[in-house]
């Protein structure tokens, strides 16, 4: 039986190492908690195939892909149709929550009235999840549309941040999360500055919802620069 | 429920409602009239149907199941609500077959979300853990019987009301065999030779002053409403949903969830301002709800209330 090759080109020196056995250490003592864990964003991942993302906060990882936009034979509407295959999430009530709120986030970002009797399919995989899987999906996507060539608005970043006592806490981990206040999934369009999605949970005082929104719009617009290298680099390999 | 409205339609709906002025005549913050009744499913523990606008229906029903659990996995106590939310094929043809399950799984993850902290604002939900390994699970069934718009918020009253309708049974422990431990039903004895199963059993009820309320706070032109009826809703430019809990002592609010759901975008200061406005809109319904609870007059049971 032939072997086949797989096509995944992260070359294994971009990424960055964390040995799995760290994730139980607190990393809020050696991080600051205005900082993001190490990350690395990969504009083009499949080299054949247009459209696919890759993001890493920490130990989380997710992979995006885009395909379409195509014709299905049966959607016949005057805008494209966007389906959503999200992998590797087990807790169905996560897995609903993180499905309706990606599917909200994208379709408010492509021009779909520009692709009429066309499907735009997603698929997501959460690789591994150490909090924040949701903001890194979002990210991933955002890259794999970069790449796609899909008309979209613009450039979509998000960020992660939780509240505790009196401190906001940056892209935490899951041993970072415990025992929070409340958090937020913030993301935005940042050249038109206006929010794609937005979900909070826990319980936060109403009084500081401005500063923790305020807290994650600016972690958000702290990762426009990244986003646009992982773009540009992508442009320059196609070259 | 779909609605077929016409441009000119919906250019005169948005300047009215940027005038503050809905085409029903109610303002932006008015809500439609509420009907909510309770007991009103005799095969469950606690039930309540709501109706908003006499057009929206919606049927919420708790079913209790003791459930053992094992201590090791799960040493923390755990929140006990389960949402399940059913649309029907009645309320929107879009619905029939499986049309509506995962549009139901999205809405119950929401109010998940917003309940996740419920140990903290229901204070004696805690006494639902009966014994170690033993919990009182709370299933709360919603259906949609019919959909005119903002369904969560008819939602969320239906479960406040499911849940300050649920009597739950009181129980007592004894130590068993093994370590383990068995559950019986208190039935409290007031003298005479009657039989076990005639004794009723002693039920007690929770604390529901402070269960958050979701709401949909809409953006149609440069105006926030509350409670879009379908024509409404078809002019929505982006769409909030809102949890917040009341704290009635302090005059304290807790935000427990926003999500910013069916696409839209939305600049950061409309964002504040509809919480702001859920939050106006919070207070006014938790005072309607808290006297409608009380004054509230019961069902007898064993009747439907669609008889």
């Amino acid at each position: 039986m032939p072997t086949i090759r797989s096509n995944l080109s992260i070359p294994l020196n971009e990424l960055s190492r964390i040995a799995d056995d760290q994730k139980e250490v607190d990393q809020t003592k050696q991080r600051d908690s205005s900082k993001f864990r190490p990350l690395c964003v990969k504009c083009g991942v499949f080299g054949t195939q247009d459209g696919s993302g890759y993001a890493e906060f920490g130990n989380t990882r997710v992979l995006a892909q885009i395909f379409g936009p195509d014709g299905d034979g049966k959607w016949e509407d005057s805008y494209a149709k966007i389906t959503l295959n999200l992998k590797g999430v087990e807790d169905e009530t996560k897995l609903a929550e993180y499905r309706a709120e990606i599917i909200s986030c994208i379709s408010s970002v492509i021009f779909v009235q520009k692709y009429p009797g066309k499907v735009i399919d997603i698929e997501i995989t959460v690789i591994s999840d150490d909090g924040g899987a949701l903001s890194t999906a979002l990210t991933a996507v955002s890259l794999a549309l970069a790449h796609s060539g899909i008309e979209h608005v613009g450039l979509t970043t998000s960020a992660h941040v939780v509240l505790r006592n009196d401190e906001y806490i940056t892209d935490p981990s899951t041993s970072e999360s415990e025992g929070v206040i409340g958090g937020v999934t913030f993301s935005f369009v940042p050249n038109l500055g206006q929010s794609t999605g937005i979900n909070l949970y826990g319980r936060v005082p109403i009084e500081n919802v401005k500063n923790l929104l305020e807290f994650a719009r600016q972690k958000a617009i702290s990762l426009v620069p990244v986003i646009h290298k992982a773009i540009v680099k992508s442009v320059d390999e196609m070259k | 429920m779909e609605v077929q409205i016409s441009d000119d339609e919906k250019l005169f709906l948005i300047h009215g409602v940027e005038s503050d002025l809905r085409n029903d005549g109610r303002s932006c913050e008015d809500f439609r009239p509420m009907i909510l009744e309770r007991g009103v499913l005799s095969g469950t523990n606690g039930s309540c149907r709501v109706q908003l606008g006499q057009t929206t229906d919606v049927l919420a029903g708790i079913k209790l199941e003791l459930e053992s659990f094992d201590t090791i996995a799960y040493p923390k106590p755990r929140q006990p609500i389960y949402f399940h939310v059913d649309f029907t094929a009645n309320a929107s043809t879009q619905f029939a077959g499986k049309g509506g399950d995962q549009y139901g799984e999205e809405v119950a993850a929401a109010f998940h979300a917003a309940y996740s902290r419920s140990l903290d604002f229901i204070p004696n939900l805690s006494k639902t853990l009966v014994a170690e390994g033993y919990r009182w699970k709370i299933n709360m069934d919603v259906s949609i019987l019919q959909w005119a718009g903002s369904f969560p918020d008819a939602i969320s009253l239906a479960v406040i009301g499911a849940l300050s309708d649920l009597e739950i049974p009181e129980v007592e422990v004894a130590p068993d065999d093994g370590g383990k431990v068995s559950v019986v039903l208190k039935r409290p004895r007031h003298g005479g030779n009657m039989r076990d199963e005639e004794v009723p059993v002693e039920m007690w009820k929770l604390d529901v002053t402070k269960c958050p309320l979701l709401l949909t706070v809409s953006k149609i032109g440069t105006a926030n409403l509350v409670d879009c009826c379908p024509e409404e809703e078809s002019c929505i430019r982006a769409q909030l949903l809102v949890g917040i809990s009341q704290n009635p002592e302090e005059e304290k609010y807790d935000v427990t969830c926003v999500k910013q759901l069916g696409g839209g975008l939305l600049e950061m200061e409309s964002v504040l301002e509809m919480i702001e406005l859920a939050q106006k809109a919070t207070k006014g319904i938790y005072e309607a709800l808290a006297k409608r609870l009380k004054t509230e007059e019961r069902r007898k049971p064993g009747h439907s209330f669609l008889l």
